[in-house]
């Protein structure tokens, strides 16, 4: 029967120590690579309440401060909000006219808000585009 | 000469394989350590943003409660009147406001109850028909949400 010659030796061979070495590594690189989508997912859920919560108040700022004839006038033409903009503090102290533009922005994430008519009422979609997701929300504005 | 046969470790064979072995203790120590700090502190923001979005859900479903007659803002307090459950000509009046450390719901009867704990700062903004709530945490998170002061 075929029998493994082994030497009488001591200590490791290499092959042992690289072996180990290999799966610390490993193990290393699977705790930081978790450590880094955890740290990834935590700006991302970050982000998108920000978004949300400035979705809300846009939508508050349309519902409750503006008039309808403010927004009637954007009827049928496509109006954005760039990335600069999307910021609580602008919309507090700007005015809408302030922080549209009529030109589709290049650079994501940005805003676009869409009028269009039904009776005497206004159908408002505003939509945020970002690297991640599309957020859309829509309001009803009455005369 | 004759040689003995070797039995055992040399001393500074000992001495060797002790210092590796506490190098290795102390590397896994600190990157143990490491996690452990970044767990809690991790663990401490997201309650401390849990715990200001569940405060701030509280007060919108307060000022969108049906029941919800008036609101005003005076500073950096939250006022809001409400009819009675069971007595419809009796109001309700609380105050949403900051005490030390906390926001509390008070009741106007001398009781008052915590909405947010851990806060450094409660500020309200108030811009035509609406209030921007910014809260932020002693720690430094922060969640400012915006809210109608009409009732419709």
């Amino acid at each position: 029967m075929f029998r493994l010659k082994r030497k009488n030796r001591k200590g490791y061979i290499l092959v042992e120590a690289v072996l180990a070495l290999a799966i610390i590594a490993i193990s290393l690189v699977s705790v930081f690579g978790v450590k880094s989508y955890i740290a990834r997912r935590k700006k991302i859920d970050l982000q998108n309440m920000k978004d949300i919560n400035y979705m809300e108040a846009l939508k508050n700022k349309i519902y409750y401060n503006e008039t309808y004839t403010d927004f009637r006038s954007q009827l049928n033409n496509k109006v954005y909000i760039t990335k600069e903009n999307i910021k609580m503090d602008v919309l507090k102290d700007k005015e809408f006219n302030q922080i549209f533009i009529s030109q589709e922005p290049s650079e994501l994430p940005y805003i676009s808000i869409d009028v269009s008519e039904a009776g005497n009422v206004l159908k408002i979609i505003i939509n945020m585009r970002t690297e991640y997701k599309n957020l859309t929300t829509t309001l009803y504005k009455g005369d | 000469m004759i040689l003995k046969r070797k039995k055992g470790f040399s001393l500074i064979e000992t001495v060797l394989g002790i210092s590796i072995a506490f190098m290795v203790i102390i590397i896994i120590l600190d990157i143990t350590i490491f996690f452990i700090k970044d767990f809690t502190f991790l663990k401490q923001e997201t309650q401390n943003y849990s715990d200001i979005a569940e405060g701030l859900n509280y007060i919108d479903y307060m000022i969108k409660d049906r029941l919800t007659t008036n609101i005003n803002v005076n500073g950096n307090a939250l006022n809001i009147e409400q009819v009675d459950k069971d007595y419809p000509s009796a109001k309700n009046r609380y105050t949403i406001k900051q005490i030390n450390n906390r926001v509390v719901v008070d009741y106007n009867s001398g009781t008052n109850n915590d909405i947010i704990k851990n806060v450094q700062g409660f500020h309200i903004e108030v811009k035509q028909n609406l209030a921007y709530i910014k809260v932020t945490s002693i720690k430094g998170e922060s969640i400012e949400r915006c809210f109608p002061i009409v009732v419709k």
